[in-house]
């Protein structure tokens, strides 16, 4: 017979240190993909041509270019949305305390499609980074009316998801009507809905950074509160939280998190959904560190999508939104034979 | 001798024509999904082609419903065609077939060759009335405009007609042929801007390139089915179209995106302003490849082929000033 307390973790392993272990290997792991995601693509570059890239910029060399301006950008681009959809996707599960929420459940891809769909109909604009402006402003004005019908200031939990799936699915319609009146319409949006980094310009970027800035400090701020409403609703009054404030707070940060990260990648599906549970998993019920592992989650994954669908194997050109789902179901499935999966 | 016959034929009205084999009627068309037959000379037609109704407008034929491509004219029916539409508005069909409203129009033909038709939309269709799909050896999208052509007017009793402007225009590309030899064999690639996809030479777009005597590389070409239209290209490395003359086909707005196309000002077609830039009259000319848009590609596609394949940046390729896409420091 062997000793099965030496499969077990040494007593001296606190629970704390384990999850500053998992954070560590994780923050390390994202610094490995980043630089592969520099390093591999359709094109080989090596990892000097890549150190020079970075350090002295050759406008003339083809191997610089790609590096400086096609993988930086979506490297970026990965990163920000993937944290951006993690953490989005953690303060959903908290606030509705719905294992199944996801940032879309809000109607705010619903409006972005729509935006995006408009714009190319009516305005005759097919450049995804002309249009990142309208679907910004589609998935603000879906949320405000998701917002407004889910009760305004009192909403409760149920109401809002309620009225999220209600403007989605008329959002959604009204969208799908637009493409069947215009092809032109429907070339454009079939590239846009898979989500993905193609046409990614650094300004487009910096143009949404202070969103998901501001997204992320709002989210800081809900934390707490969030922490205090999952004892329940009577709890965290008693304990004197002010449980408006913090549902405000969240919602406001999911709005502005999703909105930045839908105008910038179009609809990315999974990451919202199953990066929360991965991150309850090792950082435990703490919303604030349940936050925090999923946007490192949440950056790795999408940038791993984004690394995995230039490679030569899928023909360099695979949108990155399905690559989240082909990597983001096994994990799924391996949670939940796991029963990693906690309630919420 | 022929040429003359036809000719006189085309100044007689139909009915004192000779009863010519190919202008009787039933007629029967193989195509990938069966026969149809065509009793009688139709005269109510449905084009469910995306560019099927150009072709039975030069055929001076005019359709009581067309499906509408892409583009701004409400008609469905681009500048080329308008002179022969005339006042003429047939019904504008959009987005996916309904087969309900095709019915309710009570054709008597419907030609589908260009129209991406799937088996269970020929059962409902030619039910209707007798249906043309396109024959299994072009696939959806790669039928030959002749063969188009040559379908359509033993379809509608029009093939003297037919041969008439095939022979036209096949003799307009042979004299624009013969006076380009250096454009024998030299290399072209069509691309769209964005994420890139260019078109191998199952393409009706690359057909009328290859020809005017160009070829489109192995590079694009490469292997896979027969029936495969176009390829994307991967931004990470454009060599596969950095051709002797690199057309970009605008399906409008595609201009700010090449601008912004980080490898192509490594190309080769650029450095040596090689690259053409197809406006969205010019790219819609190509990509309806009809006998009515062929003769407007041709007067706007030759000039732009000369000024780029002269290899040199100096001479800068029309066009390319107005969209913003000029080489650097011209």
């Amino acid at each position: 017979m062997t000793d099965c307390t030496s499969l077990a973790p040494p007593p001296a392993l606190t629970r704390a240190g384990l999850r500053r272990l998992w954070l560590a290997a994780a923050v390390l792991g994202l610094a490995a993909l980043c630089a592969a995601a520099l390093r591999l693509g359709v094109r080989p570059v090596g990892w000097s041509a890549v150190w020079t890239a970075l350090t002295a910029f050759d406008a003339g060399n083809a191997d610089h270019i790609v590096v400086r301006h096609m993988r930086l950008p979506r490297l970026g681009g990965a990163l920000l949305a993937g944290a951006a959809l993690g953490l989005a996707g953690a303060l959903m599960q908290g606030l509705t305390r719905n294992p199944l929420a996801d940032p879309g459940l809000l109607g705010i891809n619903g409006g972005a499609a729509l935006g995006v769909a408009l714009c190319v109909l009516v305005l005759g604009i097919t450049d995804p980074a002309e249009f990142v402006w309208m679907a910004l402003g589609g998935a603000l004005a879906s949320s405000v009316l998701v917002f407004l019908l889910g009760g305004g200031s009192r909403a409760g939990t149920l109401r809002l998801v309620l009225a999220g799936a209600a403007v989605s699915a008329l959002f959604l319609a009204l969208t799908r009507g637009l493409l069947l009146v215009s092809r032109q319409t429907l070339e454009v949006y079939r590239f846009w809905v898979l989500g993905g980094f193609d046409g990614i310009v650094p300004a487009t970027l910096a143009a949404l950074a202070p969103f998901l800035a501001a997204g992320a400090g709002l989210a800081a701020l809900a934390a707490p509160g969030l922490n205090a409403l999952l004892l329940g609703e009577d709890s965290a009054t008693g304990l004197g939280v002010r449980t408006g404030l913090a549902r405000l707070a969240a919602g406001a940060a999911i709005v502005l998190l999703c909105g930045a990260s839908v105008a910038m990648a179009g609809p990315i599906a999974f990451a919202g959904l199953i990066v929360p549970h991965l991150a309850r998993w090792t950082a435990g019920p703490d919303m604030r560190r349940v936050m925090l592992f999923s946007a490192v989650f949440g950056a790795q994954l999408l940038t791993a999508a984004e690394l995995l669908g230039r490679l030569p194997l899928f023909g360099g050109t695979m949108q990155a939104g399905v690559m989240t789902a082909l990597i983001g179901g096994p994990v799924l499935i391996w949670l939940v034979r796991r029963n990693g999966v906690r309630s919420l | 001798m022929l040429r003359a016959v036809t000719a006189a034929a085309l100044l007689l009205p139909p009915a004192a024509l000779p009863a010519a084999a190919a202008e009787t009627f039933p007629v029967e068309l193989q195509h990938r999904y069966g026969t149809a037959t065509v009793p009688d000379r139709p005269e109510r037609i449905v084009s469910v082609s995306f560019i099927g109704h150009d072709f039975l407008l030069a055929l001076g034929l005019t359709p009581i419903a067309l499906r509408k491509w892409y583009g701004g004219e409400p008609s469905g029916v681009w500048p080329w065609g308008h002179d022969a539409l005339g006042q003429a508005r047939p019904v504008v069909m959009q987005g996916e077939l309904d087969a309900e409203q095709i019915a309710a129009l009570k054709p008597d033909l419907i030609i589908g060759q260009w129209s991406g038709m799937t088996g269970r939309d020929y059962a409902l269709l030619s039910r209707i009335a007798p249906t043309i799909a396109p024959r299994a050896e072009f696939g959806d999208y790669g039928t030959p405009w002749q063969a188009m052509l040559r379908t359509l007017g033993t379809a509608t009793g029009t093939s003297v007609r037919a041969e008439d402007i095939i022979t036209r225009i096949e003799g307009r590309i042979a004299a624009v042929r013969a006076a380009h030899p250096e454009w024998q064999g030299a290399s072209v690639a069509l691309a769209w801007a964005g994420h890139t996809a260019a078109y191998t030479s199952r393409d009706i777009r690359s057909q009328l390139l290859e020809s005017l005597g160009f070829r489109v590389p192995e590079a694009i070409n490469g292997p896979g089915p027969v029936t495969r239209t176009h390829v994307l290209i991967p931004d990470e490395d454009p060599s596969a179209i950095d051709t002797d003359v690199l057309i970009w086909l605008d399906s409008g707005g595609s201009a700010a995106r090449l601008a912004r196309m980080p490898l192509r000002s490594t190309m080769r077609a650029y450095r040596e302003g090689r690259e053409i830039h197809a406006d969205l009259l010019l790219a819609g000319a190509l990509s309806h490849s009809s006998p009515l848009s062929l003769e407007y590609a041709l007067d706007r596609l030759v000039p732009l082929l000369e000024a780029a394949m002269d290899g040199d940046p100096a001479t800068p390729v029309p066009g390319m000033a107005e969209a913003g896409l000029l080489p650097e420091g011209f």
